[in-house]
């Protein structure tokens, strides 16, 4: 049982700041980034012998994707679609910090499965497969679902777009 | 947006984000969820908790529509209709386990109901957990008696539903037990060592005690443990409770009802479990012994195994699966979803599957209802069930 935590701890040290972040993008949202990372830390824990020789980035990848889409449709009508964590205390500083405003505004337009695509594949860097393998759903529909997510994103946020051609 | 402008912005969000350790307090929740799960005998949850929430010990209860495989073809699940013989005959296995030993297949919780009632169970098909007018001893014996209230919370549990061999219920009352919690101060249900085997007694466990009603006189005794220990505590026979020396240990001592300390250095009865157990064991005069278990791998196809929550049942070197589907990578069902509840007879084995009894014909593809678990106020409340030998 040692052996095991220690894996685990060794495991879980090294990808819990990742997790937390992909989480964050995941939802806007801190503090419930953090308890879908506890929530699926433990059950890697739980599950830890059969997991600890196949993909535990995998499965708790996955676990974080399921239990957002899963708070998302208890709480879909208390939500209001703009929750993402807005820092909107003082004056923009910078240009940078306006597009990250606006794409978490825009994400949050997003349902939780496109925004799942778009974290995955462009934050995460997972491929069609991986992507698809965490959603539960086929490659095609991780395409689909990422042209989709692309469109909102940009008719979300067409500031977005301009931004990007005064860079060029 | 270009998609290298998207990666860049999304790496710059999320390069601000940090947070504190989380690994020492993801352990310890796991480790208490499958303690209590394979200590408590607990049944189910009654209601879908929300599992980041504050990370809530959940240890069961209804399944998020999470995405899951499909299922697989089922050939002889019946829909419903008037209560009808068990059919006899096996079929071939759905799968098998890595290590090559028979899976098959549980019905889809959606497929649940549909399912035809078997007939041998001494179970009412209605387990009503509701508020009990009729306070009694009923027939001197319970085969079910379901603990409500708020069960991990610093209320306790508010009732006690006992249902006798008669289908008869009537409540308990259970004034004199307090909340228990476990040595981290964590709530637990007082009700881990439950029916004794011939339904007799029930034993509600405390903080440091083991509190014993006996149905036929409506007394109770007190049974004194080392603090913390009774979590820990089970039937060895129908006048006889095991105590471990330490918690999920293997050996321990052993109590009669009347509080006197029998035996030490007694092997935890039920063998040492196997790895991934949890729940109670139930076995049968046939010699089987069925258990739940969380990590159970199998073969769903060529050179790729899948894990899956399942029923393990065993008789020497003999193993029968029965894997509940969908399989935990879909997290179709909860982590530690389903316990053994016991046998109807030598070839059929029961167990709970959220609010429902279900039972399974060893080696085939026959599925049935037992009971279903009604009366719980679904979010409020929580239960858990405890069952005598069914097949007395």
């Amino acid at each position: 049982m040692r052996d095991e935590r220690e894996a685990f701890s060794a495991w879980a040290r090294e990808r819990q700041l990742g997790l937390l972040r992909t989480a964050y993008l995941l939802t806007g949202d801190h503090q419930r980034a953090e308890d879908l990372v506890q929530e699926a830390l433990t059950k890697v824990a739980l599950r830890w012998r059969r997991l600890a020789d196949s993909n535990p980035d995998g499965y708790a990848r996955r676990v974080l994707v399921n239990d957002n889409i899963s708070w998302w449709r208890r709480r879909r009508d208390e939500v209001p679609l703009e929750n993402a964590d807005r820092a909107t205390d003082g004056p923009l500083e910078t240009e940078y910090a306006e597009r990250r405003l606006l794409l978490l505004a825009a994400l949050a337009r997003l349902t939780p499965r496109q925004r799942a695509v778009v974290v995955l594949r462009y934050y995460d860097d997972l491929t069609v497969d991986a992507t698809a393998e965490a959603l539960g759903v086929s490659a095609g529909t991780v395409k689909s679902q990422t042209n989709l997510a692309l469109r909102r994103l940009r008719e979300a946020a067409p500031e977005l777009a301009e931004l990007l051609k005064e860079e060029r | 947006m270009t998609e290298h402008t998207l990666r860049d912005t999304l790496n710059d969000i999320a390069g601000d984000i940090t947070g504190p350790d989380l690994v020492d307090r993801a352990w310890a929740d796991a480790t208490r969820r499958r303690r209590r799960t394979q200590l408590a005998a607990v049944g189910a949850i009654a209601a879908s908790v929300a599992v980041i929430a504050g990370g809530a010990a959940v240890i069961g209860g209804t399944p998020d529509a999470a995405p899951g495989p499909s299922h697989p073809p089922s050939s002889t699940r019946s829909p419903s209709g008037s209560p009808s013989p068990l059919p006899s005959g096996q079929s071939q296995p759905d799968a098998r386990t890595d290590e090559g030993d028979p899976v098959w297949f549980s019905p889809s919780v959606p497929e649940e109901p549909s399912l035809q009632w078997a007939t041998q169970s001494v179970l009412p098909r209605t387990i009503d957990a509701g508020d009990v007018v009729h306070v009694g001893v009923g027939s001197g014996s319970a085969v079910a008696v379901v603990l409500v209230g708020d069960l991990s919370g610093e209320y306790g549990p508010t009732r006690a539903v006992v249902v006798d061999r008669n289908g008869s219920h009537t409540a308990l009352d259970i004034g004199r037990l307090e909340p228990a919690q476990d040595q981290d101060g964590n709530g637990a249900a007082p009700l881990p060592a439950g029916l004794s085997p011939d339904g007799r007694h029930v034993a509600f466990t405390q903080n440091s005690s083991i509190e014993v009603y006996e149905f036929a006189s409506a007394q109770w005794q007190s049974v004194d443990t080392p603090d913390w220990l009774a979590e820990g505590a089970t039937w060895l026979d129908n006048e006889t409770l095991w105590v471990p020396d330490v918690l999920e240990g293997e050996v321990g001592s052993t109590y009669a009802l009347d509080g006197r300390q029998t035996a030490r250095d007694v092997p935890k009865p039920g063998g040492k479990p196997e790895d991934g157990g949890y729940g109670p064991t139930k076995s049968n005069s046939a010699g089987w012994h069925a258990q739940s278990n969380y990590q159970v791998s199998a073969k769903l196809r060529p050179r790729e195994s899948v894990g899956f929550e399942a029923l393990v049942v065993r008789r020497g070197e003999q193993r029968r699966i029965l894997a509940y589907w969908p399989p935990y990578e879909g997290e179709g069902r909860g982590v530690q979803c389903c316990m053994a509840v016991g046998w109807l007879d030598e070839e059929t084995v029961a167990y709970q599957s959220g609010d429902r009894v279900l039972a399974w014909k060893l080696g085939a593809d026959s599925h049935f209802q037992v009971a279903e678990i009604t009366g719980v106020a679904s979010g409020d409340e929580w239960y858990v069930a405890t069952w005598a030998d069914l097949d007395r």
